[in-house]
């Protein structure tokens, strides 16, 4: 295990530790001298998501300062995981069994695989191209015609959302750009921080100003007003990074010139991805409408579970 | 045989079994208590048995007991070494014996206070749904009334490996342990299982 040598990530890991740690501070303080009501369940909700931003920080943190391989592995985790509970919600047969033996023990950690020795080409056409055409094929093998689109696109879109997307997070690690070198972590942990906190205001100007639902018969809760809120912080996030991008790219030294990638990246924020960041919270929602009654309450308190997750760190790129 | 089974063994199995089905207990009309029960579920793959065993407490699993074919269970040493001394199960045939009825060995069991997990369907239905329940269910209630019968709902078992698979796929399932069944004085055989079978399918249906 080798840690880190990049002092600024240790700063913000050290950043992130101590919001939580005030967070937490007062979310316990909260706890004790409100008395029962709506605003302390509003306190509880909110001790229960630091719980679980802790559970996620704590893996990523350590992931990151250890190196590429075990935050390659720790993504792998959580693509498996949502997979997981996407295809228990979708319609499956038990004649799609085959096609599922290969998407979680082969096509899912070729993927990560593939990441892992950089093989930009491969892993870019991977899933949407050869896993979408190999699906179809091993339905039609097995021999059951019985909804085949559905069947078929339920597994490709899942393979889509819960290892083609995610596993881009961590390509990040890899990604070269000059005059960057070695400080790609950070990247990653950006793209992680923005996405939580996102999710956390948008709950939090939801529940304070909430009015206008957006699509009620979806999701009850989620309303304009949170979401506004919720892109309010990212916008503010992604304005500094774009600027910040710009000055090291005003910085570099003319032989680099070329596409901006860094500048492109973090920029990237300045693309809508909250129209994404609000699917996600409609499409994942476990107290949803769309969510069958037997599947709520199952996922872990204070998260939205595992594939909520994913799609949310999907939508910042 | 040999039932000292060493608990780390079946602690290990059990979280196994519980990490690959993704089984989730709910428990709606009982808790988990040392009372003496038999479960009884719908039947949808072999990993049933195993599961429901597995999301019972470590001190409830060491006296509660799978019922489950011979023929399975004894085919391979890993099976034969699981049923004998890791979950202990009590081994059926399939196909009766003249000279030895199957149902003697459950009740031996529960004349020795232990508990039972039973799938009255018998063997398992190519078709989706619920099969009706063979008679055994009946004999064990005649002869001993105290036992609580607890009806159990095991859901999507049959997407975690289907008949003819042998590679499960890691999905989540959910186990519904319903209410212990109550007694009906003067009631038929039929209608007693037909009622047994009724309260498994409300579980699954809710």
């Amino acid at each position: 295990v080798i840690a880190s040598q990049d002092r600024e990530l240790w700063i913000l890991l050290a950043w992130v530790t101590g919001i939580l740690v005030t967070v937490s501070s007062v979310t316990f303080v909260l706890h004790r001298v409100l008395p029962e009501g709506p605003v302390r369940e509003i306190a509880d909700n909110l001790a229960l998501r630091t719980k679980s931003f802790w559970l996620v920080f704590l893996l990523f943190a350590g992931a990151l300062v250890s190196g590429e391989v075990l935050s390659i592995l720790l993504f792998m985790g959580l693509s498996l995981l949502a997979l997981r509970e996407f295809l228990t919600i979708a319609p499956i047969e038990p004649s799609d069994h085959r096609a599922m033996i290969w998407t979680f023990f082969v096509i899912t950690p070729l993927q990560y695989f593939l990441i892992g020795i950089h093989w930009y080409g491969f892993y870019s056409v991977m899933i949407p191209v050869w896993a979408f055409l190999f699906i179809p094929t091993l339905n039609a093998m097995v021999g059951d015609s019985h909804r085949f689109l559905e069947r078929t696109a339920t597994l490709q879109w899942g393979l889509m959302v819960c290892v083609y997307c995610v596993s881009f997070a961590p390509a990040l690690l890899r990604l070269r750009i000059p005059g960057y070198e070695g400080e790609n972590p950070k990247l990653l942990l950006y793209c992680v921080g923005v996405v939580q906190l996102s999710d956390f205001l948008q709950f939090l100007f939801g529940k304070w100003l909430g009015r206008h639902p957006m699509a009620p018969r979806i999701s009850p809760k989620k309303s304009w007003e949170g979401c506004r809120g919720g892109r309010a912080d990212d916008v503010g996030h992604q304005a500094r990074s774009r600027r910040e991008g710009l000055r090291r790219a005003a910085a570099r030294p003319r032989r680099h010139a070329g596409p901006d990638r860094l500048g492109r990246l973090l920029g990237a924020g300045l693309l809508p991805p909250h129209a994404l960041l609000l699917r996600e919270g409609l499409v994942n929602d476990p107290e949803g409408a769309d969510r069958p009654a037997r599947l709520r309450g199952r996922l872990p308190a204070g998260s939205a579970g595992i594939s909520r997750g994913t799609w949310t760190s999907d939508s910042t790129f | 045989v040999d039932y000292s089974s060493s608990v780390s063994t079946a602690e290990m199995v059990a979280g196994l079994a519980r990490f690959i089905s993704g089984a989730r207990p709910h428990w709606h009309g009982c808790r988990p208590e040392r009372a003496q029960r038999v479960y009884f579920a719908n039947h949808t793959s072999h990993l049933d048995a195993v599961v429901l065993w597995s999301l019972l407490p470590p001190d409830l699993r060491a006296c509660t007991r799978p019922v489950a074919a011979r023929d399975y269970w004894l085919a391979g040493p890993i099976r034969r070494h699981l049923a004998l001394r890791t979950f202990r199960a009590v081994l059926v045939d399939r196909v009766p014996r003249f000279e030895h009825h199957p149902l003697e060995e459950l009740h031996g069991a529960l004349d020795a206070g232990e508990s039972l997990i039973l799938f009255p369907e018998g063997s398992r239905l190519r078709m989706p749904g619920v099969a009706e329940f063979l008679p055994g269910l009946w004999h064990l209630r005649q002869r001993h009334p105290h036992v609580e019968l607890i009806p159990v709902y095991l859901r999507f078992f049959d997407r975690v490996l289907p008949r003819g698979a042998h590679l499960p796929v890691p999905l989540l399932t959910d186990v519904v342990f319903g209410a212990p069944l109550p007694t009906v004085a003067g009631e038929t055989r039929e209608a007693f299982l037909a009622r047994a079978r009724d309260a498994v399918l409300r579980l699954g249906a809710a």
